[in-house]
């Protein structure tokens, strides 16, 4: 692209100190505080009037009854749940190629959220709600590498084959909001000085989703999750080649209460000192990896 | 190859005299390969039979055989490709094209930000400015304590001092107030990217050229003007070396002469003067560190200072030239 830019640049005129101009917004007037008519002297309540002098009731006020705005409820089946609602951010398979083709995804690792996050792929706030990434299929067609993915959510069969078909595999996991904090920003949370904590059990209306093969989930067994392979390969008429690199990735996915890969649930990291702390006594290590 | 040995005959001064085709000073890694010859030729009417050109010809020929290729060592996208650009020679008016130098994208063909070049120039121009105004307010001015006259029975109007603002001679409310600085800052990242573009916007616009070395073969500033108009070199010429010493004497002594010529470090290398001067002339000496500098600008990522030394220095190996392995060798 900026080879094309630099064809058209060469005819035009030189670039000069009087060619260059900075965005209209820089020399537009900036309103300033108390230059209006009462030159700021009037505590925001304007020149005489009812306003200036009296006693102005808000909007909606009934002379002291229950307003309508604030007597009336909320139409409760749009806010049931509102505090449970989960958002996952989209990610499509375009721009994962995108990012492979700029170099900054390395396709011979495992990509999961924090790779994603790390190469600046995606942005992810848990505070907002957002339960991790949705893998979306808009790039089925000039997808062409293949990639061990961990995703929280996947929209569809059809990107499950995209991935599939040239001899990847997509995973799906549940990360409750702290561990979420915890992928997201590894440095920071280090810096707490906390041991990593463990991943939660996907809540009631999620752990169906998470325990199925079919949407490949980190709850169904390795075995399941090959024969839904198989299954979807001969429906949609394509030849899985190299299982047995399928079965290897499959097997090093993530334990259920695993945040990070080669880190576990418990031990403390000191980036400073560049030492791992691990707990010595059995319940700890119970807790932490049952 | 005839060529550059008459232009050098052409501009002696004395007949007689032994001018030196100084390629020693070819310098840099690149072509430390090359075996450091030396031409020496008397400055004799043409003609003379001392002089066998033929032989010379052939020399320079082999002098010149092998190409001289100024390779580019940082990593870049992988969907850019290094800018290829002459390396040439100042050694005589015409291009001698030496060979190539690869030129990191993201620092020679960024997008054309005329924006950002607006703003650094208009910072340039700012930041350093001071404004010496100061006009005496009515109490700052000698004498004006004692009420002139009576506040009544004189007739005259009531006047409490006779340096206040009504007065001829009586300070002012409203003037500029002692000496007002315009400074502001302009982040690293921003004046970083505002040499990228300016850099990019000189290549596109075929106003960048690199030469092997700041040397000429004698301190005549005819020479330079003739190499101008040969090469379309514009009348304001800026040469930008590594060090101030990578002037030599002999250019410095030419560029003297020169009022719209100058020359300066790499260190003083700005927007403003790359927008004013016509044309950019870069020593190979410094484009390593040049874009060494600009593309740490562009891709350090955490300037916060809640972010601890040791968490920026694991961020940052990502990004610099030199791994972590390399700096702790003992880990």
């Amino acid at each position: 692209m900026y080879r094309e830019i630099g064809k058209i640049i060469r005819k035009l005129p030189r670039v000069t100190l009087t060619n260059i101009r900075e965005f209209e917004e820089a020399y537009k007037k900036k309103q300033k505080r108390g230059r209006g008519a009462t030159r700021g002297r009037a505590s925001g309540r304007g020149r005489q009037g009812l306003q200036h002098h009296g006693n102005l009731k808000p909007l909606g006020y009934m002379g002291g009854d229950n307003p309508t705005y604030i007597k009336v409820p909320k139409y409760l089946e749009f806010y049931r749940d509102m505090d449970h609602r989960r958002q996952y951010i989209p990610i499509s398979l375009h721009r994962i190629q995108y990012l492979m083709d700029q170099g900054r995804l390395n396709p011979d690792q495992t990509v999961d959220l924090t790779t994603l996050v790390n190469v600046r792929g995606t942005t992810v706030f848990p505070a907002e709600r957002q339960y991790g990434v949705q893998l979306v299929g808009r790039g089925t067609d000039i997808f062409q590498t293949r990639l061990n993915l961990e995703v929280q959510w996947v929209d569809g069969e059809d990107t499950i084959a995209a991935i599939e078909r040239l001899g990847g595999v997509v995973t799906t996991g549940w990360y409750d909001i702290t561990s979420l904090y915890w992928l997201v920003d590894p440095l920071g949370m280090f810096r707490h000085g906390s041991p990593i904590p463990r991943r939660t059990l996907p809540p009631y209306d999620a752990a169906e989703y998470y325990a199925s093969p079919l949407n490949r989930g980190y709850l169904a067994s390795t075995a399941e999750i090959l024969e839904a392979r198989r299954e979807l390969a001969s429906r949609r008429g394509y030849s899985l080649r190299d299982e047995g690199l399928a079965r290897q990735w499959l097997e090093e996915r993530k334990h259920r209460r695993q945040i990070y890969y080669g880190l576990e649930p418990g031990w403390i990291v000191n980036v400073k000192d560049r030492v791992i702390l691990k707990p010595n006594h059995n319940e700890l290590h119970d807790y932490y990896n049952t | 190859m005839f060529q550059p040995l008459l232009n050098i005959i052409n501009y002696s001064r004395k007949v007689g005299t032994t001018v030196k085709l100084n390629y020693r000073l070819l310098i840099g890694k690149s072509i430390a390969r090359l075996s450091p010859h030396r031409f020496y030729t008397n400055v004799v009417e043409p003609g003379n039979s001392e002089i066998d050109l033929n032989n010379l010809t052939e020399q320079l020929h082999s002098v010149y055989e092998q190409p001289l290729i100024h390779r580019l060592k940082l990593d870049h996208p992988v969907h850019m490709e290094p800018r290829e650009v002459w390396l040439d020679s100042l050694s005589q008016v015409e291009p001698l094209r030496l060979g190539l130098v690869q030129l990191h994208p993201e620092v020679f063909s960024t997008a054309p930000r005329l924006d950002i070049l607006a703003k650094c120039a208009e910072w340039q121009r700012w930041y350093r400015y001071i404004n010496y105004d100061k006009v005496p307010s009515p109490g700052e001015i000698q004498k004006g304590g004692r009420k002139p006259w009576p506040q009544k029975g004189t007739g005259r109007a009531r006047h409490g001092s006779r340096r206040s603002v009504l007065w001829k001679g009586g300070g002012h409310r409203k003037g500029p107030r002692g000496p007002t600085s315009y400074f502001y800052e302009l982040s690293a990242e921003e004046r970083a990217l505002g040499l990228r573009v300016a850099l990019s916007l000189k290549l596109a616009q075929n106003d960048l050229f690199i030469v092997d070395s700041l040397d000429i073969p004698f301190a005549d500033r005819q020479l330079l003007i003739d190499l101008y108009s040969v090469r379309d070199w514009g009348p304001s010429v800026l040469y930008v070396g590594d060090t101030p010493e990578s002037l030599s004497p002999a250019m410095e002594e030419a560029l003297y002469s020169l009022k719209a010529s100058i020359f300066m470090p790499l260190s003083g290398l700005n927007v403003y003067s790359m927008l004013k001067y016509d044309t950019l002339v870069l020593s190979l000496d410094c484009i390593d560190n040049l874009q060494q500098r600009l593309l740490y600008y562009k891709y350090r990522i955490y300037r916060n200072s809640s972010i601890r030394d040791y968490e920026l220095e694991l961020i940052n190996s990502v990004f610099s030239l030199q791994t972590l392995a390399e700096k702790h060798p003992s880990d």
